[in-house]
């Protein structure tokens, strides 16, 4: 009799425990994104990423221009469905190095608000925990990264609707079919997982050097810094002849955060457009190792800056 | 839930900075339905001492109950029941003071029409709209204190929440206060300024150093004050006339028209009668305001005699 109740109560009081959890995350996710939506920063940073979807656009119609074989039916950007995938992916491509930029400068923003603004004492005073307040933001940052990557592919995707227009013989928006689909939400979830990791660098760095212009100087210049390493540690791994060396770029650094990108897009455009995307072409690294390498660099920075900011206590 | 009645108990409650202790052995007690005075000078360990009682500071030695139940263990069930101002008030910039009470309205879980009544309560009905970055330290005083209220808390901490009002901004704040009070809920309010808690407080706990040094109705706390304020037109025959008492010790002219008596234990009457029966004119008689160092010094020394 007594196990029987036992068993019965148990759950229960582990669901109300989580709802109450779950209850309390979604309240403050609520709040992060209502701030994001009332912060013009929001929209000027989504205003700047679109405009260089659309400079990657003319880009587009410019080489095509001068060009004219690109668009014949087997060339990159040919009157067929994977032509038509590659104007729209092409311009995605831009937009996410762009992206790079915004979302950590939004994630460093977002974070470092609450240093300089010392808004978060209000909630924590609720009983509210750091590290819930932490989780919330980086959700909030996430559903950003969402929809500004779905903002991007709907202009892309209206863009090359249009493309026909202003180029003579371009692949036309009614070849759009379930495989082009299929290979364009490929490509955003590459831009997603590569965001995800900028959002957790930007609020690392801005979390360690408590302020968001650590967070967003910071971030800027390691992805500039990214791809200058990415092509000069593997080449030093070369000359020097350290193995374990050579074993640890190749592990961690060489399927860096843009490695899983580089397989989500279409290998003929990853080829193409190696210099413009920053992304390094590996063939010795496959699909499923970047992606891990990329999730255990956000999942790691994620813990430690969570672990830093959960221990910090705040203001004087 | 509070069985005795206490809205805040602390007992021990210390915390050290390197080998300086900001707050040391400090015990409180407030009662339900109070209006609290936390008074003492700038670093005196006011602001440590809020900190700790809503769990933003871990205590380095002591505890805190509030409600009756222990701070550390139902940090959970026992905050979200305050609302505090902490030393400056905190909110985003770029928001609108509206704005940013209906992001915390989301994060308490209450209408948005909550963040509109809080808004009124505290005189910012009219300026919800203007960006906080564009308010005055008396409207963001203002803005802090209606996020406190929002989602009705039963007790209110304030920390010095006079801080850049103007003198009709403090008399607002004071009848808020009291109306507040009146509503059922305890205030715990700091301050470094002895009158501006005098008019409003029902007790008040004056420390200094980390310390406390007294905890005392504020009734008793003003009639301590032992040197009376005359004006009178005829001060040469008044200082005649008080100098012949027994009970008065000091006697000085702090202006022309204006005698400064320092009579310990004697009610105003014991100066204006035997004025008036040697027909010296009187205009007014008050016991000067008395300053927290007076009051410092006096209970030191208090405690030098009986010790
Ligand atoms: N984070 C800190 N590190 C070192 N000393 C501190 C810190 N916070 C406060 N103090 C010191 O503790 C003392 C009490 O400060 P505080 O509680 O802010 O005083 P009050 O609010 O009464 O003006 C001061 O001497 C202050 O310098
Ligand atoms: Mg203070």
């Amino acid at each position: 009799m007594s196990t029987v109740n036992s068993s019965l109560v148990l759950p229960q009081a582990g669901q109300v425990r989580a709802r109450g959890w779950a209850g309390s995350f979604v309240r403050l996710l609520r709040s992060d994104l209502f701030k994001l939506w009332h912060r013009p920063l929001t929209w000027a940073l989504i205003g700047v990423t679109l405009f260089f979807v659309l400079g990657a656009y003319l880009t587009l119609i410019y080489t095509i221009t001068n060009h004219m074989s690109a668009v014949l039916p087997g060339h990159l950007f040919g009157d067929d469905p994977a032509g038509l995938r590659n104007v729209i992916v092409q311009q995605l491509t831009l937009g996410r190095r762009v992206g790079q930029g915004t979302v950590v400068a939004m994630a460093g923003a977002v974070i470092g608000i609450e240093f300089s603004s010392g808004s978060l004492r209000v909630v924590l005073g609720r009983g509210v925990r750091r590290w819930q307040v932490l989780l919330a933001k980086y959700a909030a940052l996430c559903v950003f990264a969402l929809v500004l990557v779905v903002m991007a592919t709907l202009e892309a995707t209206l863009l090359a609707a249009l493309l026909p227009v202003v180029v003579h013989g371009a692949p036309p928006i009614t070849l759009l079919n379930g495989s082009s689909v299929v290979s364009i939400v490929g490509s955003d979830a590459g831009i997603l997982e590569n965001w995800a990791g900028v959002i957790a660098l930007g609020s690392a760095l801005a979390i360690i050097g408590r302020s968001a212009a650590v967070g967003i100087g910071g971030g800027l210049i390691y992805l500039v810094g990214e791809d200058l390493a990415g092509r000069v540690l593997p080449a030093m791994s070369f000359e020097t002849h350290i193995g374990l060396w050579a074993r640890l770029v190749d592990f961690l650094f060489t399927p860096n955060l843009n490695a899983f990108f580089y397989h989500s897009i279409p290998f003929a455009l990853a080829r193409e457009l190696d210099f413009l995307d920053g992304v390094m072409p590996n063939p010795m690294v496959t699909a499923p190792h970047a992606l891990v390498v990329g999730v255990v660099w956000i999942v790691g920075l994620l813990l430690i800056s969570t672990a830093l900011f959960a221990r910090r206590s705040w203001g004087s | 839930m509070d069985g005795n009645g206490l809205v805040i108990e602390t007992k021990g409650l210390t915390k050290r900075y390197g080998s300086r202790a900001a707050v040391d052995g400090l015990d409180l007690e407030v009662a339900r339905g109070e209006i609290f005075g936390f008074l003492g000078p700038n670093g005196a360990g006011k602001t440590t001492t809020i900190r700790m009682l809503l769990g933003l500071l871990e205590p380095d030695a002591g505890e805190v109950r509030i409600l009756g139940r222990q701070l550390r263990r139902a940090r959970g069930e026992v905050l979200p029941l305050i609302g505090a101002l902490v030393e400056m008030p905190a909110f985003h910039p770029y928001l609108s003071g509206r704005d940013n009470l209906r992001a915390l309205c989301r994060v308490l879980g209450l209408e948005d029409g909550a963040a509109d009544s809080v808004l009124d309560l505290v005189g910012l009905g009219a300026d919800g709209r203007r960006r906080y970055s564009t308010y005055s330290l008396g409207m963001k005083q203002r803005l802090g204190v209606a996020a406190a209220l929002l989602g009705d808390p039963r007790l209110l901490i304030l920390d010095e929440p006079a801080n850049g009002l103007d003198p009709i901004g403090i008399i607002e704040m004071r009848d808020l206060l009291r109306r507040l009070a009146r509503s059922g809920i305890t205030v715990f309010l700091s301050s470094h300024i002895l009158g501006e808690v005098s008019l409003l407080c029902d007790r008040v706990a004056i420390i200094r150093e980390g310390r406390l040094v007294l905890v005392e109705r504020v009734d008793d706390l003003l009639r301590r004050e032992t040197v009376f304020v005359l004006d009178t037109p005829d001060p040469e025959a008044a200082e005649r006339v008080l100098a012949g008492l027994s009970y008065v010790k000091r006697i000085w002219r702090e202006e022309d028209r204006r005698v400064m008596v320092e009579a310990p234990g004697v009610s105003g009457n014991g100066i204006v009668r035997p004025l008036v029966q040697a027909s010296v004119a009187v205009d007014g008689l008050r016991r000067r305001e008395a300053s927290l160092e007076e009051i410092f010094l006096t209970t030191v020394q208090e405690a030098e005699v009986s010790s």
